[in-house]
């Protein structure tokens, strides 16, 4: 562990690590472009010069390993006239179009510019270099060659994150540009990272551009559930509404990246096929109805089904808090009932590869086993049970067991026809599906970007998610639902508030044990193996 | 003065490999396969005190000496011959006139260094120097001197002739190994150096082909012997292709230290300046080093420390010499173009400061200068200079810092006339 001086101060940082890394991490901030902590340094856009003792020249701090003795000034005379030139260089020939440009506010030429130029421009518009302004690298991703400051953070995230060198620097000198290589389109199931690592508006998403000026957004931590990965994100959102998921990096599961699927999946989250109220069937109608009257009609249905003839198939698209409050309450209240999770394969389509993407295209299988709800009944003995006219009241969380379109339910047919034998069909869930069109109670339930609690990732890491927008309509999150119930039926087994379900699950359930809802922070924490 | 690169130029059949035999070539060549060692040539190369002759004037028997033998992996030489800077063409003279000593050269390197295999990357606008070097090649394949078993010894040696495309930033040593493997030629960023990690990551050396021509003659003649040519810290012989306002524009082996005004005047050497005219400037050492005016080349001697002493540098021995009647300004701007053109566009100072300097440049030559330009332009190469990945923003930030303040009054003419 080499030690080096930093501005007078000493610090012990893992042999290997770049003088760059080393400041960073001791709160010292170096201006950068082209470094980026998930990629191979490259060393061109020359920001992060720093002074090193016994050097002759200015060295670039993110090429440079930390050395034993070594001593850096990164605030020196010197440095702050290299920095400025950089950015005086760069800003050159810059189309300076941020009244039209995405980036605004999220943009490093505008800050540093800020903070380390702050000198007029001497180039007139009309004599910088024109280059193309709106290339379509792909239906996802747009390149405006002004803006590139060609950095070739792009360039590297292809190469070396997906491995498919897509992109590449063309022409040399001042009329360089970023292209695709011949032949090539941006096709990689992860190319819309290169819009969150160009550190300019150079790059932008097809989806969001022109969409919102970013600095409305605010930001909710949160977990991607278009897999088990569980990939960190941010959910971006303004008045009620989501604009973008971004990678958020923790470097135990996503590093600094997400597929483009999960990516995208924020439009269609929240918009077709949200159930926005409660409803309930009424003479073979369906009603809409205030939710009194339906949380006394499905506390009513558990309760004359009772222990016999209720069953409940608990889901791997809900939390774990969601899915260990129904555990709770029916334990207490109907302990002979039907329990079943979401069979293992359910989610599961193609091979995922060995970046990110996993087959398991739930975000929550993990807590079936977390939570041994593997160990009750299979989803084929309930839909025998249900068959046989043993079933008086079904509640089904998120999952679409009606549906044929999942290759992996086989026994949709089988279901769809055994509904008719069920008195009371509950199906708590965001969206509409098949069974909801079957359903005799339907219970609006927020998205998981409208919620709090946990996901269980393919690794076994419990890792949190928030609410951000509120839910449309009349929706509520799915653990108000089940504690509301439990409360209807007497017992106090739940508590709508995420935070206090998972304390009660660390105490319960030795799956959990040790570990804290503060804990879990933004980063997760293992589940006790 | 014993010469030692162009000791067979002229004689008949010299570009042959029969004649070069016959000129005593390839006698170093197999006395180093057959007798020595790796360590006494090198060690034999570091006592001539050789330097390298692509511009940088790092000793060569040094840089022999850095390369790690023990990592496994193969070890290669490559021969610098993208000669590409402007007043620069003495490689391109020692190809055409005696390629044999380069393969030679090319053989003794190899041994040194343990490499089995070999590249010559010569200037891709070259095709005639490039085809003179095949056959020699091939020439030397067939007499067994590459090859399998060479000269009869067990030593195999693998030559292949590369070309580059029209880059002059491929003659840079990293961005010569990136245009080898196939990839953009653009430098690499240092550390690691070549001589850790090179072409395909392995252990390399890069030399300029003058550098590796002078090889032969020390193994035959000793390093003593090579050292009595020059002066102490710069020993033996240079090739100095001078190009411009003189009577013999040509290439020439001159001893290290001869005077620069004696080189320039002398008619064994450039001749005087033509047409009688007057010394205004001089470029000794290719287009990117510092120009001197007429009065600083007095006194000044063709070595590495004169030079250095005198501000600028000997560089690849490139010599540009300007009359009097040269427009130093309409000078500046055509090299600021060749840089502005040259840049490979990585690093941002490089990529802007050469294209920009380029714009100014233009602007005064075409007297539409502003009298802050002249600061502008200094400002410019001073965020260049010394801060890139390779030098050659700095091969254009040294012409803007020595013609401007030298040639302050005509870049104000110029200036001036259009406002009057
Ligand atoms: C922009 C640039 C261009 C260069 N071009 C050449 C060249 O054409 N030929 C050459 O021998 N060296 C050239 N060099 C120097 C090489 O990088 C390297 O120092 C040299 O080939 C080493 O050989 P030597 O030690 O035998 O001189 C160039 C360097 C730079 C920065
Ligand atoms: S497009 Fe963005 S990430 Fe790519 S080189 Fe340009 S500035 Fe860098
Ligand atoms: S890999 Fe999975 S978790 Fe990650 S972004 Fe894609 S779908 Fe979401
Ligand atoms: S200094 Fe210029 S030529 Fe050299 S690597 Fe940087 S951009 Fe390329
Ligand atoms: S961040 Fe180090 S050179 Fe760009």
């Amino acid at each position: 562990m080499p030690k080096l001086t930093i501005d007078g101060k000493e610090y012990e940082v893992p042999a290997g690590t770049s003088v760059i890394k080393a400041c960073h991490e001791n709160g010292i901030d170096i201006p950068h472009y082209c470094y980026h902590p998930g990629l191979s340094p490259e060393g061109n856009c020359r920001l992060c010069l720093v002074e090193i003792e016994k050097m002759p020249k200015l060295a670039p701090s993110c090429t440079t390993v930390a050395g034993e003795g070594m001593i850096v000034r990164t605030n020196t005379d010197k440095v702050k006239k290299a920095r400025a030139d950089v950015m005086e260089f760069l800003l050159v020939d810059h189309p300076i179009d941020c009244p039209i440009c995405d980036q605004v506010g999220e943009c490093k030429l505008q800050d540093y510019y800020m903070e380390h130029d702050r000198r007029p421009s001497h180039v007139p518009l009309e004599q910088k270099i024109l280059k193309p302004k709106r290339v379509q690298f792909s239906d996802k991703v747009i390149y405006d060659a002004e803006r590139c400051i060609l950095c070739t953070r792009c360039v590297r995230f292809c190469r070396e994150v997906p491995g498919t060198n897509e992109l590449g620097m063309f022409n040399r000198g001042a009329v360089s540009l970023i292209g695709l290589n011949e032949g090539r389109q941006l096709a990689n199931d992860y190319s819309m990272n290169v819009v969150d690592v160009c550190p300019v508006g150079a790059l932008t998403s097809a989806s969001f551009r022109f969409q919102k000026r970013v600095y409305f957004l605010k930001t909710t931590p949160s977990v991607c559930n278009g897999c088990s990965r569980g990939c960190n994100i941010n959910l971006d959102w303004d008045n009620e509404k989501l604009f973008r998921y971004r990678p958020r990096p923790n470097l135990e599961v996503n590093d600094y990246w997400m597929c483009d699927a999960g990516r995208l999946s924020c439009a269609s989250q929240q918009a077709e096929g949200r159930l926005l109220r409660p409803k309930a069937r009424m003479a073979g109608e369906l009603k809409q109805q205030p939710w009194g009257r339906i949380l006394d009609r499905v506390a009513e249905a558990l309760r004359s089904a009772g222990d016999g003839k209720l069953a409940v198939l608990l889901s791997a698209r809900a939390t774990t808090e969601e899915n260990y409050a129904w555990r709770s309450l029916i334990q207490s209240r109907f302990p002979k009932a039907f329990v079943a999770f979401t069979p293992a394969d359910f989610y599961a389509e193609g091979k995922g590869d060995d970046i990110l993407i996993t087959a398991d295209k739930s975000p929550n299988q993990a807590a079936g086993d977390a939570l041994g709800l593997r160990s009750g009944s299979s989803l084929e003995q309930i839909v025998q049970a249900m068959e046989s006219g043993q079933i008086a009241t079904l509640v089904v969380l998120d999952d679409d067991y009606a549906s044929s379109r999942n290759p992996n339910n086989r026994l949709a047919d089988r279901f769809r026809a055994a509904l008719a034998k069920v008195a009371e069909v509950v199906a708590v869930t965001p969206h509409e599906s098949e069974t909801t069109r079957l359903a005799s109670v339907i219970v609006p339930k927020a998205a998981f970007t409208e919620t709090t609690g946990t996901f269980i990732n393919v690794d076994r890491r419990v890792q949190r998610i928030a609410r951000s927008v509120p839910p449309p309509g009349e929706a509520l999150e799915g653990l108000d639902i089940v504690s509301r119930l439990a409360h209807l039926l007497g017992t106090e087994t739940a508590s709508g508030n995420a935070a206090a379900t998972f304390a009660r699950m660390t105490a319960s359930d030795a799956a959990f044990r040790g570990l804290t809802w503060e804990g879990l922070g933004e980063q997760g924490a293992l589940l006790a193996s | 003065m014993e010469k030692v690169i162009t000791r067979n130029w002229g004689k008949p059949g010299s570009a042959t490999i029969d004649g070069a035999i016959a000129n005593g070539g390839y006698k170093a060549a197999e006395k180093a396969v057959k007798e020595l060692d790796s360590k006494t040539i090198i060690e034999t190369v570091k006592a001539s005190g050789l330097r390298g002759r692509g511009g940088a004037g790092f000793p060569t028997g040094l840089k022999w000496s850095f390369v790690p033998q023990d990592t496994g992996k193969p070890i290669y030489l490559c021969v610098n011959a993208d000669e590409s800077e402007p007043g620069t063409f003495k490689d391109r003279f020692i190809m055409e006139n005696d390629p044999h000593m380069l393969v030679e050269g090319v053989i003794i390197a190899s041994k040194a260094l343990n490499c089995h295999h070999a590249f010559i990357y010569i200037r891709g606008e070259f095709f005639q120097q490039t085809k003179i070097v095949k056959q020699a090649v091939k020439e030397a394949y067939a007499k067994g001197f590459l090859g399998k078993g060479i000269f009869g010894s067990d030593y195999e040696l693998k030559v292949t002739v590369h070309n580059g495309f029209g880059a002059y930033i491929c003659g840079e040593e990293t961005g010569l190994i990136n245009s080898l493997e196939g990839k953009k030629g653009q430098p690499r960023i240092k550390p690691p150096f070549p001589a850790v990690s090179g072409l395909y990551n392995c252990p390399t050396v890069v030399n300029n082909v003058e550098s590796l021509c002078a090889v032969p003659w020390i193994i035959n003649n000793g390093a003593d012997a090579y050292k009595k040519t020059g002066t102490e810290k710069s020993p033996g012989t240079k090739l100095f292709s001078v190009s411009g306002h003189v009577n013999r524009p040509g290439v020439y082996e001159i001893p290290l230290g001869l005077p620069l005004t004696t080189f320039i005047n002398d008619p064994a050497w450039a001749g005087g300046i033509w047409k009688g005219r007057k010394l205004k400037a001089c470029i000794p050492g290719g287009s990117s080093v510092p120009v001197l005016t007429a009065p600083q080349c007095e006194g000044v001697n063709l070595d590495y420390e004169s030079l250095a002493a005198a501000g600028t540098m000997l560089g690849s021995g490139g010599m540009i010499v300007m009359d009097e009647t040269t427009d130093m300004v309409h000078m500046l701007k055509i090299l600021a173009h060749f840089y502005a053109h040259e840049s490979c566009g990585q690093c941002t100072p490089c990529r802007t400061g050469t294209h920009w300097a380029y714009e100014v440049m233009s602007r005064i030559d075409a007297g539409e200068g502003r009298m802050e330009d002249l600061d502008l332009l200094i400002r410019i190469a001073d965020g260049m200079a010394g801060q890139t990945i390779c030098v050659l923003a700095d091969a254009l930030a040294m012409p803007i810092k020595s013609f401007v303040p030298k040639f302050r009054a005509e870049f104000e003419a110029k200036i001036k006339r259009k406002a009057a």
